[in-house]
């Protein structure tokens, strides 16, 4: 850790990615720790549940085997 | 009779509640993965939706003989395997690369340094784009910290030490690519 840089650094949790940020820099351990901070940025689209919901709604109902009707 | 009907619609019922705690639980990993396999939000939500479909179908044949999270990841690796096939958009490994990816000192040493304000998610997908398909996939699993190292081994037909050794010459591969995209 070069000493002149710690002044303006502070560390950052999002989610569970821990990196360090310099001065406007980012800066990351391993590239794991820069995907898992890439996820965090990278929200699920509300849309994929809502076409999901009306696409399972289309599905024909399930065949079930008759031991799993009976019990 | 009409008890065994409200019986199956209870089953119904019931299996419609799990299948909204496993999406509310996994899609968003799911979707991850799809984005950056597949470079595209557009597609990384068609392949989340066909995905979780998939899934949906296949429940009763879930026998919970992995996680839930490695039984979708499995699901979705596929699909986007196979979209990837079909649109012929598999990237040729450049040999000429493995001799400076094989130089470039591991991450411990020099921590991957990225500025604020330029597009950091175009920059990551450039660097997945460049690296083999295998390199890429592990990378992307392992970030998952939901998912062992034998669950990633499993999903990529690896034993565990070669997915260890795999994954110190991915991530050299990774801070190479990542950073020729500054």
């Amino acid at each position: 850790m070069k000493p002149h840089f710690q002044r303006h650094q502070q560390q950052e949790q999002t989610g569970e990615t821990r990196h360090k940020i310099e001065e406007g820099v980012r800066e990351f351990e391993t590239p794991e720790e820069l995907l898992r901070y890439d996820a965090s940025q990278a929200p699920l689209p509300p849309a994929i549940q809502s076409r999901l919901k009306e696409s399972l709604a289309r599905e024909p109902a399930k065949k079930r085997p008759w031991w799993r009707r009976l019990f | 009779m009409t008890l065994g009907f409200a019986k199956m619609e209870k089953t119904a019922a019931a299996e419609a509640s799990r299948f909204e705690t496993i999406y509310a639980e996994h899609a968003h990993p799911i979707y991850y993965l799809a984005l950056r396999m597949l470079g595209n939000q557009a597609r990384a939500e068609d392949a989340t939706h066909d995905v979780f479909l998939k899934a949906f179908r296949k429940l009763d044949s879930f026998r919970g003989q992995s996680g839930v999270r490695t039984w979708l990841y499995r699901i979705a690796v596929n699909h986007c395997q196979n979209l990837l096939q079909s649109w012929h958009h598999r990237k040729i490994f450049a040999c000429g690369n493995e001799h400076l990816y094989e130089q470039t000192p591991d991450g411990a040493d020099h921590p991957l340094r990225a500025l604020e304000n330029e597009e950091l998610g175009e920059r990551i997908q450039r660097t997945l784009d460049a690296l083999p398909e295998d390199y890429r996939l592990l990378l992307l699993l392992i970030a998952d910290k939901d998912l062992s190292y034998d669950e990633a081994a499993s999903l990529t037909g690896q034993s565990a030490d070669s997915v260890r050794g795999k994954l110190y010459r991915a991530r050299k591969a990774f801070a190479a690519a990542f950073n020729q995209t500054a």
